[in-house]
C-alpha cells in the first residue's frame, strides 16, 4: 500500500482512485473516518486505517456495523466540530437514507463528507444505481471527480465546502475511478486539530414542528451553493467558442468523451463541457452554451441526471431561440449493448453517439477482423464459472443444508444474503439459495415466509446470513421473527471475517483494522440473550451437522444454527491434503456420476478423463476433508504426510 | 540511468494500450501495478483499469494499462485497441480477442491451462491448446509463447514475473529492461524481491 502520509507537496505519484480519495481526506486533516465494506469503496477506509497509526495526527478510523451507523457516528464527530468522512458503495446510501434525509435539515458543523462509490454495470453489486439522485432527493451538494487528481482535490475541498455551507457534502466516484490508477500531484497536509465539543446550546433537532423552517433554510442555502458551483473550476469548457455541437460530460465519462472526440478528429468542431458539480445544478455554466448549441450529446453514468437537468433548463430558457436536438439516454441515442441507461460507459459508446450526432459513417476498420476472430475463437470458448475456494466452509455448510432439507422432505429452501456464501444461488452451493436481495433481506424475507403458515404456506424456509451481514442488518429481522411467533431456523455462516470485500473485521472478528487481537462479540451470546435456541457447529463434521440441523428444523419457534469455520483465503489449513485411492475409486459408476468432481465441485477435486478416475489437484486442495467424508465409496483419504498426525475421518 | 526517459522517446501509439488477462489469483493485479509504476517512473502519464474481488473466486481477471506522453486516458481500452496482450492463461487470452485485439496486436502468453471448474469436474472438455495457439497466431501480427508456469514450478519462482520479463524482453511493452529491474527492486521486499528479480531475468532470457 502506498504511503499516503507523505509530506511532500508537489510530488507526483501514481495512485488508485480510492487512494487519491483517502489522500484528499488526509490533506484536509480528517479526524474521524467510518464506513462499511462495499466494492468499490472498501480501500478508502483501509488506507485511512493504515495512515492513522504512528507519529503525527491522531485520528479515529472504524469499520462500522453498517452504513447507517457509520454515517450517524461520523455526523456526531462533525457535530462536535471535527472533520469526518464516511465511505460506502451505492447500496450503503440506501441503508443510511433515513439519516441522510434528516441531517440535511439539521446541518453539520465540522466538515462532513460522504464518499459514495457507485458500481455501474453492477460488476460486484446487486444493482446499478446512480447515487446522484440522492443529492436531489436530500437536497445536498454533490461533486463528481472526472480524473484521479480531481478525486483527491474534490475530497479535500469537500470538507471546506461543508464547513462553508453547514451541510454534508457528497463526493461521488465510480468503480473505474475508484479501482483504476492515474497520476496525482500531492498537496500540503493540514496539521491543525480541534478538541471535539458538542455545543448543546444549539442542539441539532429534526423534529416537528420545526422542519418547515429548516426545509426553507436548506433550500435557501442550496441556492447559495448553486452560485458557488457556477464559479467553480471543476466545471470546465474546452473547444471552439460558441460551438453548435456540444458534448456535456460528467464524471469519468469526460475522459471517454475526450478520447472519442480525438479519435474522430472532431476537436476543432465539437465543444466539450465538463460538469464537476452536478448538484445543485450549475445553471449559469450551461445556459450560455445552450444559446448557441444546435445538437447536444450527454455522457454520464448511470442515469440521465445531467441530461434531465439540462432539458429542464432548456425548456425554461426556450422563449425566442431555435430548438436543440438532444442526444442522450432518454431518446436512446447514447446506449450500450444492453440499451440506454443500462451497463457502464465506454469510449466506444461515446464514439457511436458522436457519429450519429455529427452524421459520420461508423468506422468499419476492424469489421472483417472481428468476424474472423468470431469464427476462429467462438468454437473454442468455454465459460469460466465462479466457485467457492477449495476448503471453503460454505461448501460444507450448504451441503449440510441441502442434506437436512432433503431429509426434512418439506420442499425447503433458503432465503439468503450478500457475501461469498451468496454464490449458493448457483451450483457451487448446490443452488440452495432461492431468494437474494440486499443486506439482511435473507432474514427479513424468511421472517415473512415463516409467518405465512397460518395462511396455508407449506414450505420449510431457512434464513441464511454471513457473520458480517448478521451484525449489519439481520438482527432486527431475527427479533421480528421471534415477536411474530414464527417457526424459523436461521443459519449464520461464521467464517470470522467480511470475506468477499477483502477480509475486513466486523464485530464478531477476533482482530481490528490494524490486525491486532480483540475480543469478538459472539453471535451465540446475542441469540441466547434473546432467549433463542442456538447451536455452534463445525460444518465439516458433516454427519453430526446434518443431524443437528435436521433436529433444529423439527423444533418450534426461532432457532439459530451457527456454522463456524474460518475463511480459507484468510487462514489456510496447515495439515495433510486429500488423495484418491485409485484402486477404490469407481469413477463414473459411483452412483452420482463423479460425485466429488461434478457434484461437490471443489477446485481440488479433479477428473482424469483418460483413466476414468478422480484425483486431487494438490495445487488447490486445502485438506478440509469434505470430499473424504462424502465420497460414496470412501475412496478419498488424507495423504500420509511426514511428521503430521493422520486423521481418522 | 543511461537510457533517456520514456516521455521523450515517444510510443508506438499514443495512448499505448496493454491488456493483461488470466484467472483470479495468478498475480495479474500485481503485474499491472508493477508495469504501471515502471511506465510512470519512465515519465509517461498512466491510467490503469482493474476489475477484482468477485473474480478471485476462480473467475477471469483483466487489467488495462494505458500509457501516454501527454494525456490521461480513460481506464478502459476501447474496442480493438489493445496494442499488446499479455495472457497468463490461454483460454482467457482467446476470450479477450474479439473485443480488444487488432491485426497489429502483439501477444505474449503462457500456454498452460488453468481448468475452469466445469473442466476440472469432467463435465466439459478444455479446448485443445494447440488449436488456441493456432487461432491466435492466425489472427495477430506477433505471438510469443512462454512456458512460464513450468519454469515457475521447476525454479520455485512466480509465474507472473517471468511473463513480465518475457514481455519486456521481446519489446512488446515500451520499457527499458534495466528500469524494470530497478522498479521491481523498489516494489518488493525481502525474499520476495530476490525471487521477483530472478523470475524477471529468467523471463528476459526466454525471448
Amino acid at each position: 500500500m502506498t504511503d499516503l502520509t507523505l509530506d511532500q507537496p508537489g510530488s507526483r505519484v501514481l495512485l488508485m482512485g480510492n487512494e487519491a480519495i483517502a489522500r484528499g481526506a488526509i490533506e484536509a486533516g480528517v479526524d474521524f473516518c467510518s464506513g462499511y465494506p462495499g466494492n468499490p469503496s472498501s480501500e478508502i477506509i483501509e488506507c485511512l486505517a493504515a495512515a492513522s497509526r504512528g507519529a503525527g495526527r491522531s485520528r479515529h478510523v472504524e469499520w462500522s456495523i453498517n452504513e447507517k451507523v457509520a454515517l450517524e457516528a461520523a455526523a456526531a464527530a462533525s457535530f462536535a466540530g471535527l472533520r469526518a468522512v464516511v465511505t460506502m458503495k451505492q447500496n450503503g446510501l440506501n441503508v443510511c437514507a433515513d439519516f441522510l434525509t434528516t441531517v440535511n435539515l439539521t446541518g453539520s458543523r465540522g466538515g462532513l463528507v460522504l464518499v459514495v462509490c457507485d458500481d455501474p454495470a453492477a460488476l460486484s453489486s446487486g444493482n446499478e444505481q446512480d447515487s446522484r439522485q440522492y443529492a436531489r432527493l436530500a437536497q445536498l451538494p454533490l461533486i463528481e471527480p472526472a480524473t484521479f487528481q480531481e478525486a483527491k482535490e474534490m475530497t479535500r475541498m469537500a470538507f471546506e465546502f461543508s464547513e462553508r455551507f453547514g451541510l454534508l457534502v457528497i463526493v461521488r466516484s465510480v468503480s473505474r475511478l475508484s479501482h483504476g490508477q492515474g497520476g496525482v500531484e500531492l498537496g500540503p497536509i493540514r496539521k491543525e486539530q480541534t478538541i471535539p465539543h458538542y455545543d448543546v446550546s444549539r442542539p441539532l433537532l429534526a423534529a416537528p414542528p420545526i422542519q418547515q423552517n429548516l426545509h426553507q433554510r436548506l433550500l435557501n442555502t442550496m441556492e447559495g451553493v448553486r452560485q458557488v458551483w457556477e464559479g467553480s473550476p471543476f466545471n470546465e469548457y474546452s473547444g471552439p467558442v460558441e460551438a453548435e455541437d456540444l458534448v456535456i460530460a460528467s464524471g469519468l465519462g469526460w475522459l471517454c468523451a475526450q478520447e472519442a472526440i480525438r479519435s474522430l478528429g472532431l476537436k476543432g468542431r465539437v465543444g466539450l463541457l465538463k460538469i464537476g458539480t452536478p448538484w445543485p445544478f450549475p445553471n449559469g455554466v450551461v445556459i450560455p452554451h445552450l444559446q448557441r448549441a444546435r445538437r447536444v450529446l450527454f455522457v454520464e453514468e448511470v442515469d440521465p441526471f445531467v441530461e434531465e437537468n439540462v432539458k429542464i433548463l432548456t425548456a425554461e430558457q426556450a422563449r425566442g431561440r431555435d430548438p436543440i436536438a438532444f442526444y442522450g439516454k432518454r431518446n436512446g441515442q447514447v446506449r450500450g449493448p444492453f440499451g440506454p441507461g443500462v451497463g457502464e460507459l465506454s469510449t466506444d459508446i461515446v464514439v457511436q453517439a458522436l457519429e450519429r450526432m455529427m452524421g459520420l459513417s461508423p468506422s468499419r476498420r476492424l469489421e472483417g477482423f472481428r468476424q474472423q476472430v468470431k469464427e476462429t475463437v467462438h468454437p473454442l470458448l468455454i465459460p469460466r464459472a465462479l466457485s467457492y475456494c477449495a476448503g471453503c466452509p460454505h461448501r460444507a455448510s450448504f451441503w449440510v443444508i441441502k442434506a437436512a432439507l432433503a431429509l426434512d422432505g418439506q420442499d425447503g429452501f433458503v432465503a439468503g444474503d450478500i457475501g461469498c456464501y451468496g454464490m449458493a444461488m448457483g451450483p457451487t452451493g448446490f443452488s440452495q439459495i432461492k431468494a437474494l436481495h440486499c443486506m439482511g433481506s435473507g432474514y427479513g424475507n424468511a421472517s415473512g415466509f415463516a409467518s405465512l403458515r397460518s395462511l396455508g404456506f407449506k414450505q420449510r424456509v431457512i434464513a441464511a446470513a454471513g457473520d458480517s451481514t448478521f451484525f449489519h442488518a439481520a438482527i432486527p429481522a431475527l427479533i421480528n421473527a421471534q415477536v411474530q411467533g414464527a417457526e424459523l431456523t436461521c443459519v449464520v455462516l461464521d467464517n470470522g471475517v467480511t470475506a468477499m470485500t477483502g477480509f475486513q473485521p466486523h464485530p464478531g472478528s477476533t482482530f481490528n483494522p490494524w490486525r491486532e487481537e480483540v475480543e469478538p462479540i459472539r453471535v451465540e451470546a446475542l441469540c441466547s440473550g434473546l432467549g433463542l435456541e442456538v447451536r455452534v457447529q463445525d460444518p465439516f463434521q458433516v454427519k453430526e451437522a446434518t443431524v443437528a440441523l435436521y433436529d433444529l428444523l423439527q423444533r418450534p419457534g426461532v432457532k439459530v444454527m451457527i456454522f463456524r469455520s474460518p475463511c480459507v483465503l484468510y487462514q489456510r489449513r496447515q495439515g495433510p491434503k486429500a488423495m484418491v485411492e485409485q484402486g477404490r475409486c469407481i469413477g463414473d459408476e459411483c452412483g452420482c456420476a463423479r460425485f466429488c468432481a461434478r457434484v461437490l465441485g471443489c477446485p481440488g477435486n479433479a477428473w482424469d478423463g483418460a483413466k476414468g478416475k478422480a484425483y486431487i489437484d494438490e495445487r488447490f486442495c486445502d485438506g478440509c476433508g469434505l470430499c473424504i467424508e462424502l465420497c460414496p465409496t470412501g475412496a478419498i483419504v488424507f495423504s500420509p504426510a511426514e511428521g503430521k498426525k493422520g486423521h481418522d475421518g | 540511468m543511461m537510457v533517456e526517459p520514456g516521455a521523450e522517446r515517444g510510443l508506438p501509439a499514443d495512448p499505448f494500450n496493454l491488456l493483461i488477462t488470466g484467472v483470479g489469483g495468478q498475480g495479474i493485479v500485481t503485474a499491472s501495478r508493477l508495469l504501471a509504476q515502471v511506465a510512470w517512473s519512465d515519465g509517461y502519464q498512466v491510467t490503469v483499469g482493474e476489475t477484482y474481488g468477485l473474480s478471485q473466486r476462480s473467475g477471469p481477471v483483466a487489467s488495462h494499462v494505458r500509457l501516454s506522453r501527454h494525456l490521461q486516458a480513460p481506464p478502459q481500452i476501447p474496442n480493438g485497441g489493445a496494442h499488446t496482450i499479455l495472457g497468463l492463461e490461454p483460454l482467457e487470452t482467446i476470450r479477450v480477442l474479439e473485443q480488444f485485439a487488432q491485426p497489429e496486436s502483439q501477444v505474449v502468453l503462457d500456454p498452460t491451462p488453468v481448468f475452469p471448474i466445469d473442466v476440472q469436474s469432467g463435465t466439459i472438455p478444455y479446448p485443445p491448446v494447440a488449436q488456441m495457439l493456432e487461432a491466435i497466431q492466425g489472427l495477430v501480427k506477433a505471438v510469443w509463447v512462454v512456458q512460464a508456469q513450468s519454469l515457475a514450478q521447476s525454479h520455485g519462482l512466480p509465474q507472473n514475473l517471468i511473463l513480465v520479463g518475457a514481455l519486456v524482453g521481446c519489446g512488446a511493452f515500451p520499457a527499458p529492461p534495466a528500469l524494470l529491474a530497478e522498479v521491481i527492486g523498489q516494489f518488493f521486499t525481502g525474499q520476495h524481491r530476490e525471487a521477483a528479480l530472478r523470475a524477471y531475468h529468467l523471463g528476459l532470457e526466454q525471448v
